[in-house]
């Protein structure tokens, strides 16, 4: 929330559909769906190849504590998009990173993946996703830190 | 993209989720929990899709004064200016102005993207995962978590006198815990898998763990021991089998990715089953 007010400092306008309600009803649904997931395919292609490119197993036996490793697993995160219900159980894996980077990783992948980028770039625009999505890694990464540092 | 398109294409996309939906091709990619799920917005899709395509063709036989009328006169300039009605997704954070995306400024035209998984769906009809990902798995490995409750299974036994049947992820979660290798070893339990590899002397068998898509399937396996007949990769076989404790790596190696080791009891050639995969949870 905090990234997204920081990085959308325009007003909203309303849509601009012509007929009667039922018209701009159907129209909208259509519209949006259809654009959400032209954006979602482009996404997940995206995520399928790095997925297929970047091999995660390398990067476990990397390992380590810290902020390097931190920034690694919230990195690793933005680039496997894996959901948030299937990533504790990656997260439970990563047995060589410190249980902050681990926390690092579950924060930033719902918040920040590369299918979320493309999809906001489809509905808020591309100069508007350019703040947002570091903003949120940013935030995400430092909150899970602070979290880290406190409790674990 | 007119409006008439846009509503078939969708319609489109619905009818090949609900044809998903409603065969066991969903199973594939989805848990069969998400089965209600996939044909409420499948059903959604069709009918909105539909609406929108009889909608556009009756708006077409109407004057066009009549739709001008009831929408404000600056909206209508807008359109013509763009050249259609479709609204402009850019437009809600000004972005436009200074140069909006080419492919946000068409909202519809990125969704014929969608046709792509489409094509891929009927030309090349992935199959569930297999032998191939198996040998080919560089992902995450799946931490087992939690312990399996050995004493349940040999109640289990002792009541019906067979043999337990147990996913494979259970007998490697029994075999990565040091509270239940020694319960586990030399226990009879029964395992569906896929063959992986096979040899006259091993049969190293596979099964990919879901937790919510195929997307984040991990890999897990049993390397059989014993005098197994040589299979193909991607058989899939009933397996009994024994945990080798002294054969295996240590508990925190199997945490870690490395394959638990059996002696094998007994093989059976099975059928593929409709759910090829094991489930986290749910």
């Amino acid at each position: 929330v905090v990234a997204f007010l920081l990085a959308h400092p325009v007003k909203f306008r309303g849509h601009e559909h012509t007929g009667t309600t039922s018209e701009r009803f159907f129209n909208t649904l259509v519209h949006d769906f259809l654009q959400a997931g032209g954006f979602l395919v482009l996404g997940a292609t995206l995520v399928a190849t790095m997925q297929t490119v970047v091999d995660p197993s390398t990067l476990q036996r990397v390992g380590g504590a810290g902020l390097g490793a931190a920034l690694l697993l919230g990195a690793l995160a933005v680039v496997l998009s894996i959901c948030s219900e299937a990533d504790a159980f990656v997260a439970a894996g990563l047995l060589q990173f410190s249980l902050t980077a681990r926390l690092v990783f579950l924060t930033v992948g719902p918040m920040v993946d590369i299918k979320l980028i493309a999809m906001q770039a489809g509905t808020f625009g591309r100069r508007f996703t350019m703040r947002f999505a570091p903003l949120t890694f940013l935030i995400a990464v430092g909150s899970a830190l602070l979290v880290g540092q406190w409790l674990l | 993209v007119k409006s008439g398109d846009a509503g078939f294409l969708t319609a489109l996309v619905g009818g090949s989720v609900l044809y998903a939906g409603s065969t066991n091709t969903v199973l594939l990619f989805l848990r069969p929990s998400m089965r209600p799920y996939v044909i409420a917005a499948g059903l959604v899709l069709v009918i909105a899709g539909l609406a929108a395509v009889v909608m556009d063709w009756r708006a077409g036989r109407r004057p066009r004064r009549r739709v001008a009328a009831t929408v404000p006169a600056a909206a209508v300039a807008h359109d013509h200016a763009a050249g259609s009605n479709e609204h402009l997704a850019a437009d809600e954070f000004g972005d436009e102005v200074d140069g909006a995306p080419a492919l946000a400024a068409h909202p519809a035209g990125i969704g014929w993207l969608l046709l792509f998984p489409l094509l891929v769906a009927v030309f090349v009809a992935p199959g569930a995962l297999g032998a191939y990902a198996a040998s080919h798995h560089s992902g995450l490995v799946v931490a087992p978590s939690g312990t399996l409750d050995v004493d349940a299974l040999l109640r289990a036994q002792s009541i019906t006198g067979g043999v337990p049947n147990i996913r494979v992820y259970d007998f490697t979660r029994g075999a990565s815990a040091d509270g239940s290798r020694a319960q586990l070893n030399g226990v009879h339990v029964s395992v569906q898998a896929f063959v992986t590899t096979s040899t006259k002397t091993n049969l190293v068998l596979g099964r990919f763990v879901v937790s919510c898509c195929a997307a984040d399937a991990q890999l897990v396996s049993i390397d059989v021991r014993g005098a197994p007949p040589v299979l193909k990769p991607n058989t899939w076989v009933r397996v009994t089998l024994a945990f080798d404790e002294a054969r295996s790596p240590a508990a925190h190696a199997i945490v870690n990715g490395a394959v638990p080791v059996a002696r094998l009891v007994k093989v059976a050639v099975i059928r593929a089953p409709s759910d090829p995969y094991e489930y986290l949870w749910g």
